[in-house]
């Protein structure tokens, strides 16, 4: 495949060479409204500082800045783009960020049937199960692909995607790994069951990485493909999803160089009527870790996203305990009720009560020894064999949610929040923790209570009050929050978190926070502490260090 | 029907392996590679990175010498409770563990070559491929060895003290200076490790740092040069340097190395050379205390 590999350092070539002569261009005629018809991009800015502060163990460090630009334009039926970004002394886990520069460009090309961009892109399969790629800064991924990427739509709703080029990491795109793949997306409607109420959808995707065997020990496969299949029924009131993968042997420093071949299932569907809404999922991920090098790890060089299958918190308390993917085997459920309790009613009262309860859990999946061999997950064999439909004997995860949302009149709203917790850091060992100590399986209680208080016209005020407790780990948690909203431009907040019980000693960690919005710009000023723990979004984390400081950002959009 | 062809020109370009996995083994190298692994008793990666050690002996055999090092600044893989009460850390481990970026397990440097995740340190996944490359050439040929070192060994059982002989030749010219830095390592400690999510109570510990017999970075190697021995030249047969230590198997040196202790039958001593300016290691050689 080396012509492949010639035609990528082509592209690359080119790219480098005329881009900036296109921008150049593109800059030079910016004044003129009949060259370029449009000119849009969004900046984030921020700034931390970080004091000593030994009550919550943060460390002193230089001030961390960081923040990014895109800038694109637009002609007719081209497109170009850039993103500027800097990273100057970048707190752990983002080190390899370090530096400024531009990290993403590319070349664009869209009419009614064809959408051709060259240089860096994102791209989707379905969910993600085997090509999601994203640009998430505060997570520190950006595993975008730069090469090629070319859709084409038909008339009879069937779009066709096709795509190949290298995964950056951190700065660089010069890895070993090249990713090929194809998608098509068919609407079965408009194609066979045109007079079917029920909207069909289909989906195929084929990706396969490149990367060559230089390990001395294992015959590794230089070609990895996986493939996915998904169908989407929806009708009046009931949706139902169902999405399949299969990744033929991978051996990666993520499954311990195993050749078991890799599958993963979520099937969702969903009931709706006035008043009811059910969710309900069913997801099983064996051995479906896929990135573009096989000795990449943490967030860098994944090819694809394994979607969490449990709800995704925002209360503080709530995001203490989150349930982080397991891409080398997880197997669970989701149900998810909405009801809203009629107006007049005795529990609906004048306004009515919305009720959402979810429930979510995830298993390891089982595994037991694979033929002829004599342990399970060995380094150079088989791995171990997996009964499809049982369960692991450990319980990674479960989470129950309760929430009520009253309005009691025409100024307060009440939003009332039960969750438990089960958290089994004994497995996935996410949790920082203290010296001397082990990683539990944490149950905990979280009770939220927050009232939003309409004083007068653009002056509104919000309250929550939220308590966790549990016997393990740092022990309970309660937190107070007042936040003072004047609308349309400024807000002020006040909380405090306080971990008491916790075996060392407790801790409170305090901050103030005020905001300035005007049209699409947002300044936020915060001083404070924040604890150390782990951030999340959809599953995946990333590890906050404590700090004890002022952190400003700035985000606007033009 | 075009798209069809190329689904299956895709599809086809999958490579599906069949067993056996594993390559087979090269021929012995003339080297020797030191891999100097990061550990911790509380750390449930850790013992993949041991049964990967274990791979790469049995691939490599005698080419590989490993040491185990527990990172002291990395309490909470190594600190000791009522769970884990064998102390594994050392100071001198210590400072190398810092100073080779050992800032989270399980790492491992290759003859302390630069590169890596953290400095000097590398995942066990890179291991292999950095090993292969000091000991082999690029087509495959074993690396002809640029040191010889020869150790010699004499344990007085009554007053524990241990007599160490390192006899030395440079093959060829060397450029920079080096350091001769000995040391002394046990195997078949019995104390408990976290294995995964299970509690190992009788894990058998291998390779363990226990101390450095002529301080953790050595001495220069030109202080034991032979009398009337040039520095460079043709010297087959003869050697060069002759280095002689005297340690004392005690409790100053390892606090584990109580009365009590019973397992000198265990212990190695093991002498490298390496480049002050590079810190890269030449050569390493591994003895037994006894039964010499």
């Amino acid at each position: 495949m080396n012509y492949m590999k010639k035609f990528l350092k082509l592209v690359n070539n080119i790219i480098y060479k005329y881009y900036f002569s296109f921008l150049i261009f593109l800059i030079t005629f910016n004044a003129n409204s009949q060259i370029i018809d449009d000119f849009d991009g969004n900046l984030q800015l921020n700034h931390q500082t970080f004091n000593e502060d030994e009550s919550i163990g943060a460390e002193k460090r230089e001030p961390y800045s960081n923040g990014y630009i895109n800038l694109i334009w637009k002609n007719n039926k081209f497109t170009a783009g850039q993103r500027l970004e800097f990273y100057k002394n970048p707190i752990p886990g983002f080190e390899e960020y370090a530096g400024q520069g531009i990290s993403h460009r590319f070349l664009q090309f869209r009419d009614n049937n064809f959408d051709i961009i060259i240089g860096d892109f994102y791209e989707e399969f379905g969910s993600g199960l085997i090509l999601k790629t994203y640009f998430d800064p505060g997570l520190g991924i950006d595993n975008s692909i730069d090469g090629l990427k070319i859709k084409y739509f038909t008339n009879s709703n069937i779009y066709l995607t096709g795509l190949i080029g290298k995964q950056k990491s951190f700065w660089d795109n010069q890895n070993d790994g090249m990713i090929r793949a194809i998608n098509a997306d068919v609407n079965l409607n408009n194609l066979l069951f045109k007079k079917w109420s029920t909207n069909i959808n289909m989906g195929l995707s084929f990706v396969t990485k490149k990367e060559s065997d230089n390990n001395p020990l294992y015959i590794l496969p230089e070609n990895v493909g996986a493939w996915n299949g998904r169908i989407n029924m929806s009708g009046r009131k009931i949706s139902v999803n169902i999405d399949y993968a299969y990744k033929i042997n991978d051996p990666s420093s993520d499954n311990g160089y195993i050749y078991k071949n890799g599958n993963a299932l979520i099937i969702e569907s969903n009931y709706s009527v006035k008043g009811l809404g059910l969710v309900m999922g069913i997801k099983r991920i064996d051995n479906m870790s896929f990135r573009s090098e096989r000795n990449a790890i943490l967030q860098d060089l994944n090819i694809n996203y394994i979607t969490p299958l449990t709800k995704q918190q925002s209360y503080s308390l709530a995001t203490i305990y989150p349930y982080i993917s397991q891409p080398n085997g997880e197997m669970g459920t989701q149900l998810d009720v909405y009801y809203k309790i009629p107006k007049k009613t005795r529990l609906g009262g004048k306004y009515g009560m919305n009720l959402n309860i979810n429930y979510s859990n995830m298993y390891s999946i089982e595994k037991s020894i694979y033929v002829d061999e004599s342990l399970i997950g060995e380094s150079g064999t088989m791995g171990y064999s997996s009964n499809f439909f049982s369960l692991g004997n450990d319980k990674l995860f479960q989470e129950l949610n309760i929430e009520l949302t009253k309005k009691i009149n025409k100024k307060i709203k009440l939003l009332g929040t039960y969750i438990n917790v089960q958290n089994n850091d004994q497995i996935l060992k996410s949790q920082p923790i203290l010296s001397n100590s082990n990683h539990e399986y944490i149950n905990a209680n979280i009770f939220i209570l927050e009232i939003l208080y309409k004083i007068k016209p653009k002056h509104a005020t919000k309250i929550e009050l939220q308590h966790l407790r549990t016997k393990e780990h740092f022990g309970n948690w309660a937190m107070g929050l007042i936040e003072y909203k004047l609308s349309p431009h400024w807000f002020w907040s006040i909380q405090d978190l306080y971990n008491y019980g916790n075996p060392e000693k407790d801790t409170h960690y305090y901050s103030i926070s005020t905001g300035f919005n005007k049209k699409s710009n947002r300044l936020t000023l915060t001083y404070g502490k924040q604890r150390a723990g782990l951030f999340c979004v959809g599953g995946v984390c990333r590890e906050v260090p404590a700090s004890n400081g002022i952190s400003i950002s700035l985000t606007s959009s033009f | 029907m075009k798209r069809i062809y190329l689904i299956l020109i895709l599809c086809y370009s999958c490579d599906k392996i069949d067993p056996p996995y594993t390559q087979n083994t090269t021929q012995l190298s003339e080297k020797t590679v030191l891999i100097e692994k990061f550990t911790g008793h509380k750390c449930s990666n850790c013992p993949d990175a041991s049964r990967k050690i274990d791979e790469l002996s049995e691939f490599y055999g005698e080419n590989l010498i490993s040491i185990a090092i527990h990172p002291g600044d990395l309490p909470e893989f190594t600190g000791t409770d009522d769970n884990y009460t064998y102390n594994f850390t050392t100071n001198s481990s210590d400072i190398i563990a810092n100073d080779m970026g050992a800032n989270f397990l399980p790492l491992g440097t290759i003859n302390r070559i630069e590169g890596g995740i953290s400095n000097r340190c590398w995942t066990k996944e890179e291991w292999a491929t950095q090993i292969d490359d000091l000991l082999y050439d690029p087509n495959g040929e074993p690396l002809s060895k640029n040191i010889d070192i020869e150790i010699f060994n004499s344990f007085n059982e009554k007053n524990k003290t241990l007599t160490i002989q390192t006899n030395f030749t440079l093959n060829t010219s060397l450029e920079g200076n080096h350091k001769l830095c000995v040391l002394i390592i046990e195997d078949g400690i019995i104390a408990p490790q976290v294995d995964g999510s299970d509690y190992i109570e009788d894990y058998e510990h291998n390779h363990i740092y226990r101390c450095s017999v002529n301080g953790e970075y050595g001495e220069e190697i030109s202080k034991f040069l032979l009398p009337g021995v040039p520095s460079s030249g043709d010297f087959v047969g003869q050697f060069m340097y002759s280095a002689e230590h005297l340690t004392e198997i005690n409790t100053t040196n390892n606090i584990n190395w109580t009365s009590d202790w019973a397992n000198i039958s265990n212990c190695f001593v093991v002498a490298y050379i390496y480049n002050t300016k590079t810190l890269v290691i030449e050569h390493t050689e591994k003895h037994p205390i006894i039964n010499d």
